[in-house]
């Protein structure tokens, strides 16, 4: 990340190369459609260029680095551009149906994403709820919290456990350390 | 549950929100603290968690990028990278100016090298205002030997060479007498030498054929004359001799012998 900080053209072709599969398969699972999810690659690699002399070895691995700049890129996105539910609908859809997700309707994006879909549909409600609004709508905890009218300790465990409950497929060891 | 417990849980659920860029940026701040001072065997663990986070890629699609991507997301780091570089070019453009302006009085080192010169140049001129000043001093102390010098040998062509035997003498004491009546025209010096009892008397700028008598009032109240004085000369002087044990105590007076005027 020193030499991308640097503007080495090599060090950030390597630094595609290493991580743009999982970078776009993220975006993809963020977005619409492959047009949006290739330009949301593009942004967060300048993204990734202009922060690099923010990337601490000792605090993250570089794969957390990238991970983290993309879905932070990925939120702000969906914030800017996303007509979010306004917070009575969202609590009245709550209320009455609590199991259907309020998950964008693309079906592409369904059958893309049905492993995730599966997974959520197996989470506990309140784990579900609090994933779909802060991961996917991009509520930040506080408007979850007032949302669902529940602590905001509550929903940051929620919120953690149902995450790591969603890879417990892959990543079962996980899941024992909280 | 320990305090520490719960602490470290949380700690583990805050990594897990950090590595899922949930955390507002307060919260980031107090989890990247909160990990700082956390054991290092508890951020290793964090570190590890995140980065298992970070590659698990089992719920994501499965498609992968165009290859045409790579191409389009290096020329838009390139670009931007350019539109960096001329939006901070007026920066640049500001020690460049610097250094223009610098080059026009030479560069750095010449700088260097005339304040150096400058220093030594008021170094020197320092010394020499001392030196010129010492010089001075001497010159002047010279000159005042020298003409203590020739005054003393005009008044020994004058006097008599008895004279230099009283100038500086440490076991000489000297008194000095003016007119009584405030007529400040001439005066008189006295010499008493009370190791050897001798003594001499000098009159300068005394009357043209005034006779002066030198006389001596001993500690018990006898007056004896010690010389006289006849002025023949704008310097007159001669010495003379007397009881040493007369001279401990003694004062000295004058007195016109012809009109018996007194010098005190």
């Amino acid at each position: 990340m020193r030499r991308v900080a640097l503007g080495e053209e090599d060090a950030v072709a390597e630094l595609y190369d290493r991580y743009c599969a999982l970078v776009f398969k993220l975006s993809l699972q963020f977005l619409s459609n492959n047009a949006e999810a290739e330009d949301a690659v593009q942004e967060v690699f300048v993204r990734l260029w202009k922060t690099a002399d923010r990337f601490d070895p000792r605090k993250a691995k570089l794969v957390t680095w990238v991970m983290l700049i993309t879905r932070r890129h990925l939120i702000d996105r969906i914030r800017r551009k996303t007509v979010r539910p306004k917070e009575q609908e969202f609590t009245e859809h709550h209320e009455v149906t609590a199991t259907d997700t309020p998950l964008p309707s693309n079906t592409l994006m369904h059958e893309r994403n049905a492993l995730l879909w599966q997974a959520l549909q197996r989470l506990p409600e309140l784990q579900r709820t609090v994933i779909e609004r802060a991961y996917f709508h991009g509520f930040t905890l506080r408007e979850v919290s007032k949302q669902l009218d529940a602590p905001l300790g509550t929903v940051k465990s929620a919120l953690s456990r149902g995450l790591l409950r969603l890879r417990e497929q892959g990543n079962k060891d996980i899941s024992a350390q909280l | 549950m320990t305090n520490e417990t719960h602490n470290y849980k949380q700690l583990l659920e805050l990594a897990v929100l950090e590595a899922h860029s949930l955390l507002e940026p307060i919260e980031d701040d107090l989890f990247t603290r909160s990990f700082h001072d956390s054991p290092a065997s508890i951020q290793e663990e964090i570190v590890r968690l995140q980065e298992k986070l970070a590659l698990d890629d089992s719920l994501l699609p499965s498609e992968n990028p165009p290859a045409e991507l790579r191409k389009r997301v290096l020329q838009a780091v390139a670009k931007t990278a350019d539109q960096e570089a001329q939006r901070l070019a007026p920066l640049a453009l500001i020690g460049a100016r610097a250094s223009a302006a610098q080059a026009q009085f030479g560069s750095s080192k010449n700088v260097t090298v005339w304040r150096t010169v400058a220093v030594v140049l008021f170094g020197v001129t320092v010394v020499l205002a001392v030196i010129t000043l010492d010089a001075q001093r001497k010159a002047n102390h010279s000159a005042q030997l020298a003409l203590n010098s020739a005054t003393n040998t005009a008044l020994i062509e004058l006097i008599g060479h008895k004279f230099s035997e009283f100038i500086g003498n440490p076991y000489c004491q000297a008194t000095r007498l003016e007119r009584e009546n405030g007529n400040s025209t001439g005066y008189l010096r006295i010499a008493l030498n009370e190791r050897f009892g001798n003594g001499f008397v000098m009159g300068i700028d005394l009357e043209e054929g005034e006779e002066i008598i030198i006389q001596g009032t001993t500690a018990d109240g006898t007056v004896i004359e010690l010389a006289r004085l006849t002025a023949d000369g704008p310097i007159v002087g001669r010495d003379f001799e007397l009881d040493i044990a007369l001279i401990k105590g003694m004062t000295i007076a004058a007195v016109d012998a012809n009109t018996g005027k007194r010098w005190v």
